[in-house]
């Protein structure tokens, strides 16, 4: 007879789950009023079905392509809380496969990286090709794997992998949409942050990692949209001067326009009206053309030689985007970010930092921040010591932007642990009327001006779609 | 005898023993440095350090023994030199909305096993020691746990010595922390 655990592609999912105490999962998203019920935070029910239903059916990065580029490199990574191999094959193609013996569930691979063409669990000495292919038990003659299962039945689960601006993705939902399509217009974006030039983007080092005593949506909630947060949690920026006040807007950082796409963000800030780029502070932008501008002032971890890669890569309008209101920040739909961004410092220069993120969840209330920080391939080596210096100064544990998300992210948490906090509610009713400024190039859900609630609502309704199996 | 998983240059210099006036003059000087970082005395701690400091805790991975440094030689945790060690300390102490260190965490610095050496720089000397990190927030009963080795540069200065360098080789592969707002 067969076990009675569903495999994961079986999971019934047309309904909404209802919880132990006979609530629906649905009943905790009010729609009307665009609250979510706190519990979602702290529910270990909830917890368990994020895991069941969301993180192994959605793309989840998992390394960047120079991490492993001579046939044979591994590196461990998560999907959810399941370890994964994530390994070069000898033919150079990139494969996923869960790192949890076939026979009696021992970890197999136990280095974080390294080089392998084979792995043997060190249990009972079952062996497996990084891909999962199951190779063998030893001593054939006693046949130690029996001849129930075939060897086939025996291969470690694998991932499909795609990949984007040289970053890994794994999806274990064999039916899901491809990367490319569930992206889908956020590309058209994203692509001025991570896939500008021809040599594309490589990687400095392994990902930095962290440990968040919090749920990982409050950090998903708020890469999905927060960028009035600034004005307030990260508001000793701007008593240091190191966000401009100057311009007709008055708050720093929120002119600017969303694009959303299916709980995916990105937010476009708007360097006309804040001034925020040293370099460009008091000039006169509006004569400038937009490759003026690019030349004057070149995006993050960029120099002024690359900028002609930027207009043969990329059509007019983008160009005149990257220029006018460059993507800086955004999140892939659940549990990945990415920042580009200048930091202006005291000394008239501009730090960069440039990082892919990906909140792994630890437990309904830890989860551990996996960081990495990415330079272009073809940077000189002063550039890419500002990406890697800067990107560690604002974001990252001791980044002096992100320490102080990283402390109220906690507090979060706590709240959602009373019995009346865990009733609270998570509020998104600032609403923009969608609506594309005049002449906007650029597709997905567009939301002009200052940013408001739209599109943290959408993450939350996308989650809500995926736990109850209506997406 | 030290593996190839050494992740730190072993001194070469001359070892300072422990009996030498040097060797006290030295630990009394992590001491001090400890206390005011316990304390929360920021600015008395930056008055500490050189102006050419280097300030950095590398990336570390778990890997098969013998394969060579656990630590990254480009990704860290954090590198600093004096002007973003500076920024930081000035948000902490000049701002009004620094929130990871407001209400301040309570912070004990246990430093211990120092073993100093000579350098080729006269008046440089290599300080290895031990950290133990607690830190305590709000009225939360867990800890913020953190240890480390530490390899200092420490440079005779007219009172006492200056930070040159400093590198935490953190036990932790994935800190187990919230963030690092403070300094060891
Ligand atoms: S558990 Fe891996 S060989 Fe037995
Ligand atoms: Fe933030």
């Amino acid at each position: 007879m067969p076990l009675k655990d569903v495999p994961l592609k079986d999971v019934p999912l047309a309904s909404s789950p209802v919880l132990a105490d006979g609530v629906f999962l649905d009943e905790l998203f009010d729609l009307d009023y665009r609250e979510v019920s706190m519990r979602v935070l702290s529910d270990p029910e909830i917890y368990q079905l994020e895991l069941d239903r969301l993180f192994p059916r959605t793309w989840n990065i998992v390394a960047h392509e120079d991490e492993i580029r001579l046939p044979g490199d591994y590196v461990l990574r998560y999907v959810g809380e399941d370890e994964i191999v994530v390994s070069r094959a000898e033919d150079g193609s990139i494969t996923a496969a869960l790192n949890v013996c076939t026979h009696r569930g021992a970890r197999l691979c136990r280095y974080e990286k390294g080089n392998a063409l084979r792995f043997t669990c060190p249990y009972h000495a079952w062996a497996f090709r990084p891909d999962g292919r199951f190779l063998g038990a030893p001593i054939a003659r006693e046949k130690m794997h029996g001849e129930l299962r075939s060897k086939e039945e025996l291969s470690l689960q694998s991932a499909r992998v795609e990949q984007y601006a040289g970053m890994i993705f794994v999806n274990f939902d064999l039916d899901a949409p491809s990367l490319r399509d569930t992206l889908g217009p956020m590309t058209w974006y994203w692509d001025l942050m991570f896939d500008r030039t021809s040599a594309g983007m490589t990687v400095i080092g392994p990902p930095q990692r962290f440990t968040i005593r919090a749920n990982w949506k409050t950090a998903g909630e708020q890469f999905a949209g927060d960028i009035f947060h600034t004005l307030s949690l990260h508001k000793s920026m701007q008593e240091l001067g190191m966000l401009s006040t100057d311009g007709p807007v008055q708050e720093p950082a929120m002119a600017g326009t969303s694009a959303a796409h299916r709980g995916s963000f990105v937010r476009c800030f708007d360097v006309e009206e804040e001034h925020y780029l040293n370099a460009l502070k008091g000039r006169d932008l509006k004569s400038l053309s937009a490759v003026e501008r690019l030349r004057m002032q070149p995006p993050p971890g960029m120099s002024v030689d690359m900028v002609d890669q930027i207009v043969q890569k990329f059509s007019p309008e983008q160009v005149e985007m990257l220029a006018k209101r460059p993507p800086q920040v955004g999140s892939f739909f659940p549990n990945i970010g990415g920042i580009v961004m200048h930091q202006p410092l005291p000394d008239g220069t501009l730090g960069a930092f440039i990082s892919w993120r990906t909140w792994v969840p630890k437990g309904p209330d830890r989860f551990e921040v996996m960081s990495w920080t990415v330079a272009e391939r073809d940077s000189s080596p002063e550039l890419r010591e500002n990406v890697r210096m800067f990107t560690a100064a604002t974001f990252g544990v001791s980044g002096f932007v992100e320490s102080d998300d990283s402390d109220i992210w906690p507090l979060q948490q706590k709240s959602a642990r009373g019995a009346l906090g865990r009733r609270q509610k998570l509020r998104y009713q600032t609403i923009t009327p969608e609506g594309k400024p005049e002449g906007w190039p650029g597709p997905g859900d567009i939301y002009d001006g200052f940013p408001k609630d739209n599109t943290q609502w959408a993450f939350w309704t996308e989650y809500l779609g995926h736990l109850t199996g209506r997406l | 005898m030290p593996t190839a998983d050494t992740p730190y240059k072993e001194a070469t210099g001359r070892r300072v023993r422990a009996s030498e006036p040097l060797h006290g003059d030295i630990v009394e000087h992590l001491e001090d440095e400890a206390q005011l970082l316990d304390e929360d005395d920021l600015m008395g701690w930056i008055q500490l350090l050189a102006e050419d400091l280097v300030y950095r805790a590398p990336i570390r991975c778990f890997t098969e023994r013998g394969s060579g440094s656990p630590f990254d030689e480009e990704a860290a945790h954090f590198e600093e030199n004096a002007m973003t060690i500076f920024l930081k300390v000035m948000r902490l102490t000049q701002t009004s909305s620094a929130w990871a260190e407001n209400p301040a965490s309570r912070t004990r610095r246990i430093v211990s096993n120092v073993r100093v050496h000579e350098t080729d720089v006269d008046g440089e000397y290599r300080v290895d020691s031990s950290i133990l990190l607690l830190r305590s927030r709000y009225d939360d009963t867990h800890y913020d746990l953190l240890s480390g080795r530490r390899v200092d540069c420490l440079r005779r200065a007219d009172s006492g010595f200056r930070l040159a360098s400093r590198t935490i080789y953190f036990d932790q592969t994935a800190l187990g922390v919230s963030n690092l707002a403070v300094y060891l």
